[in-house]
């Protein structure tokens, strides 16, 4: 029997894939928001990286020390991820609106054309940026009001996870930014579509 | 309140703005409309969500299982599959069915197991002459399997907002996982048989399966780990999570010798990306919750069921029908988070149990992936085909009925989940 290992995976597309012109019009707002979401994309991915791995670190560290330790693990085991889970949440977060992974009912756009799928997107994204940003200054008086909680162990302040919700709805904000500008300027089909890998369910 | 809420949140919906993002602005668009309550609600309800220590397993599943399945040892457990399978009829589709179980085993999502077996066994079954919409059906519906097989990141999902425990919602899933690869199997053998497609009968030789088997077992035997460490209490589901991205770490570079830093790069941030996702609607849904809560809409909803309704058989059955309505076009994850807290006051009220509401829910949902027009790992295993929507339904319904009968087994016969 023919064994299937040997073939070369498909690739997802399609007549469903974006469509982008051969070489898109280079204008200086294209060239800026891919600046842009090349700073965002660098900082996220940082962001992931290094709490990712000391989260994977401190919570490994934990299992051996509650069998090896006479305390049963360390004090301020639960407090690191406290303080890190948002940061990585909200960088994941951030960097999903530049992969088009945040997951949205589609039905509408099969229903109109070309002109009405680009102004419902752009009315879309207009509102997001502004509700966001409203929520980033939200985040920021929160973070200020609890900034007198502090947890047992490392005594740090409850401002850093807060500041995590900020810095991620503003991140959200400008990568949301910079599709709206594809949109509008070369059109609908510039939406980023996800991968399967990027897919949480 | 909750009348502005849900009003608002269908309205941006349909205005394709992504499910989190309505819920989050729903939020505070109710918050803003009631007057008496202050907007800083929203961001209290999404930052409490991201202080969940049950939460930081999601990351880490997904990690595990994106090592796995992009490296060698995925293609050893592919490869074992289908040794398992080529002497049977229909063997070549039932491997993504066998592959679905053995995948789903280390992976806890529907949509990367169906494009990561159907890249792969797509086309060579196309060349075994089975008809491209069939070869989509049997994958789309197949992957599904995969969030029923612990580890289960929709699982982790309802368990986070029900309060029942991971390892027993894990538990069980494993039984009727296994039913439905056993029905999928039969519709597999059925549908070769209707196609006149005979096996082909290569000699058996020991040794070779033998040598495919040890090379799969890394990951064959990753949930029975997970399943005995849960079970015994070892460590949390959390720890259990970091401890299985450590173990398929090991294998990568010990056994495969295939991990590098670019790949382990890649997978991170994907699991990133992906955590990133599913955070957001858990942070849009834990504000709208609130709001849902504050004006006792479960409590309501629960009461004019159960008196209008009166018969448990009933309730359960509008509870399956609501699902699979809203399991199409909105996707699994916000669907849970959105449903259980309404569904389970509902449950306790008619002696479901909670745990037999998950298992439900999850199935139930997942069928939603599937189904036509919209289901993602349907349009992701037509596309690969190419094969055409029609195609692919008009060979989906046999499946479709297994998956139905099954999911009224597990709705009206508690101990196919609660053993």
């Amino acid at each position: 029997m023919e064994q299937p290992f040997h073939t070369t995976p498909v690739t997802l597309g399609g007549e469903e894939a974006v469509a982008l012109p051969a070489s898109p019009p280079r204008s200086p707002l294209l060239i800026a928001a891919a600046k842009a979401d090349h700073g965002v994309a660098l900082v996220c991915q940082g962001v992931l990286l290094v709490t990712g791995t000391v989260l994977m670190g401190v919570l490994t560290a934990n299992v051996i020390a509650r069998y090896v330790l006479a305390t049963g693990g360390f004090a301020w085991a639960e407090e690191v991820p406290e303080q890190l889970f948002p940061w990585f949440i909200m960088a994941g977060v951030a960097l999903a609106v530049q992969h088009g992974g945040h997951i949205a009912v589609e039905w509408l756009m099969g229903k109109l054309d070309r002109g009405g799928k680009r102004v419902v997107l752009l009315a879309g994204h207009a509102l997001v940026v502004f509700a966001y940003l409203y929520l980033c200054w939200q985040s920021l008086i929160v973070a200020d009001i609890v900034s007198i909680e502090r947890s047992p162990a490392l005594d740090l302040p409850k401002t850093y996870g807060y500041w995590a919700i900020a810095a991620g709805c503003a991140l959200l904000a400008l990568s949301t930014v910079t599709v709206a500008i594809r949109i509008a300027l070369i059109g609908p089909e510039a939406m980023p579509r996800p991968s399967p890998e990027e897919m949480p369910t | 309140m909750s009348l502005v809420l849900v009003l608002t949140f269908t309205a941006l919906m349909v205005a394709v703005i992504p499910v989190a993002h309505a819920l989050v602005i729903a939020s505070g668009i109710a918050l803003f409309w009631d007057g008496n309550l202050p907007l800083l609600l929203v961001v209290q309800q999404m930052f409490h969500q991201t202080q969940s220590f049950p939460m930081l397993a999601l990351p880490f599943f997904i990690l595990a299982g994106t090592v796995i399945m992009e490296g060698k040892l995925g293609e050893e457990l592919l490869r074992f599959s289908g040794e398992l399978m080529q002497r049977v009829r229909g063997g070549a589709l039932s491997t993504t069915v066998v592959g679905s179980v053995v995948f789903g085993g280390v992976s806890g999502s529907a949509v990367a197991n169906a494009s990561a077996l159907g890249s792969v066994l797509i086309p060579w079954q196309k060349r075994q002459g089975y008809p491209a919409g069939l070869c989509a059906a049997n994958n789309a519906t197949s992957a599904v399997i995969d969030i029923l097989i612990p580890p289960s990141i929709p699982m982790i999902l309802y368990a986070v907002v029900s309060g029942v425990s991971i390892g027993d919602l894990f538990i069980a899933g494993v039984l009727p996982g296994v039913l439905m690869a056993a029905g999928f199997i039969a519709v597999c053998w059925w549908q070769a048989r209707r196609l006149n497609l005979a096996p082909e009968m290569p000699p058996f030789d020991i040794r070779h399966v033998a040598r495919l088997a040890l090379l799969a077992t890394p990951a064959l035997i990753l949930p029975v780990l997970i399943l005995v460490a849960l079970r015994f209490g070892f460590a949390t589901p959390t720890e259990i999570a970091v401890m299985a991205v450590l173990y398929a770490l090991a294998a990568s570079i010990l056994i495969y010798r295939d991990m590098s830093w670019s790949r382990f790069r890649k997978a991170m941030i994907d699991a990133g990306i992906a955590t990133g996702i599913v955070m957001m609607v858990i942070m849009g849904s834990a504000a709208a919750s609130w709001i849902l809560t504050y004006d006792q809409v479960p409590q309501h909803f629960a009461a004019w069921v159960s008196t209008t309704l009166r018969e448990p058989w009933l309730v359960i059955l509008a509870m399956n029908i609501i699902m699979l309505l809203i399991g199409g076009p909105l996707d699994l994850a916000p669907a849970i988070l959105l449903l259980a807290p309404i569904f389970i006051p509902l449950a306790q009220q008619i002696g479901l149990d909670p745990l037999q509401l998950g298992l439900m829910m999850v199935l139930n949902l997942g069928i939603g992936l599937y189904t036509p027009p919209v289901g993602t790992t349907l349009f992701i295993s037509s596309t690969i085909a190419g094969s055409t929507m029609a195609e692919t339904t008009r060979a989906l319904w046999p499946f479709f009925f297994v998956a139905i009968a099954l999911l009224l087994a597990i709705s009206y016969i508690p101990a196919l989940t609660i053993y």
